[in-house]
């Protein structure tokens, strides 16, 4: 329940800090726009990829399944199909 | 008819917006979450990435690193909500609702308040009700399918991609990876906190040096 909390209140103070704070303040962290997005993503892709008790076994499956989200998004560039297929692609391999 | 073009607009939001709350909503109790917990979150959080990411974090990190990275992972509404300072003046639900989506449709429409409020709250509802869905067919089908947590790899994978082609950032993903490997092999316990922290200071560095 606090985990959620914890959540929910930081979660509010991205959406709400700019209107909190004045809008000159605000836009001096602009230049972080581009750049950190993906980073972070790219830190958190990895994060949830190596857990602490990682199973060796299971991340050759893992890196073929993203593999073939990349390949599928790069090619159609939607959404949805990307995550469904790739997670399929897994479900597919850890359940034969 | 406001509220009429406001629900054709949000159709196709309603597709993506149920389908990854369903699949939210059947993950996070495979996990062993409370329905309670799983739907409050969805009303509460709303917010697609932070929602998977927690449920994996859940009881692993502390209270300090789910706020930090919850915190970073969403700084992204931040921008969204300069743009919008002036439109959405003091209206604590419409900032509140202010998501990717949400966002993405408002942007291309002219400043109309009624019809801003009516794409917030139907976007929301259409998220809540997915995870609603989601976790009763949890409840009654008793699915045994291993890796279907796997989601949460492939959406972070997909939107990690989208953010790189978009603002052609390719390098950034070099930065991420390496901050996160070094206190990886280092085995840290606050690995996650210590990469972000070193990424942001490389990136500061090269803002202000490069």
């Amino acid at each position: 329940m606090f985990e959620v909390l914890t959540a929910t209140f930081a979660n509010l103070l991205t959406r709400f800090l700019p209107f909190i704070f004045l809008k000159k303040y605000a836009k001096k962290f602009i230049f972080l726009k581009d750049e950190f997005p993906v980073v972070l993503l790219s830190i958190l892709t990895l994060y949830i990829l190596f857990p602490h008790d990682i199973d060796w076994n299971l991340l050759k499956y893992k890196l073929i399944a993203i593999a073939t989200t990349i390949i599928i998004h790069l090619y159609f560039r939607r959404f949805l199909l990307s995550i469904f297929i790739g997670s399929f692609v897994y479900i597919f391999l850890v359940n034969r | 008819m406001k509220f009429a073009e406001a629900l054709k607009d949000t159709f196709p939001i309603f597709i993506s917006y149920f389908a990854l709350s369903f699949s939210f909503g059947i993950v996070a109790l495979k996990m062993g979450l409370e329905p309670y917990l799983v739907i409050l979150m969805s009303i509460i959080i709303y917010s697609g990435s932070l929602q998977f990411l927690l449920i994996t974090m859940y009881k692993k990190l502390s209270l300090i690193d789910i706020f930090l990275t919850s915190f970073l992972l969403n700084f992204r509404q931040f921008f969204y909500s300069i743009t919008f300072l002036e439109r959405y003046k003091n209206n604590f639900y419409k900032i509140f609702a202010l998501t990717d989506e949400t966002f993405a449709i408002l942007i291309h429409k002219k400043e109309d308040s009624k019809y801003d409020l009516y794409v917030s709250i139907l976007n929301h509802l259409y998220w809540i009700f997915g995870t609603i869905c989601g976790v009763i067919f949890a409840k009654s089908v008793n699915i045994n399918i291993k890796g279907l947590d796997f989601i949460l790899v492939s959406l972070f994978v997909v939107i990690l991609l989208e953010n790189a082609i978009n603002s052609k950032n390719y390098t950034s993903i070099i930065i991420g990876a390496v901050s996160f490997f070094i206190f990886y092999i280092l085995g840290l316990q606050n690995a996650l906190i210590f990469s972000i922290l070193l990424s942001l200071i490389i990136i500061i560095i090269r803002h202000k040096y490069v």
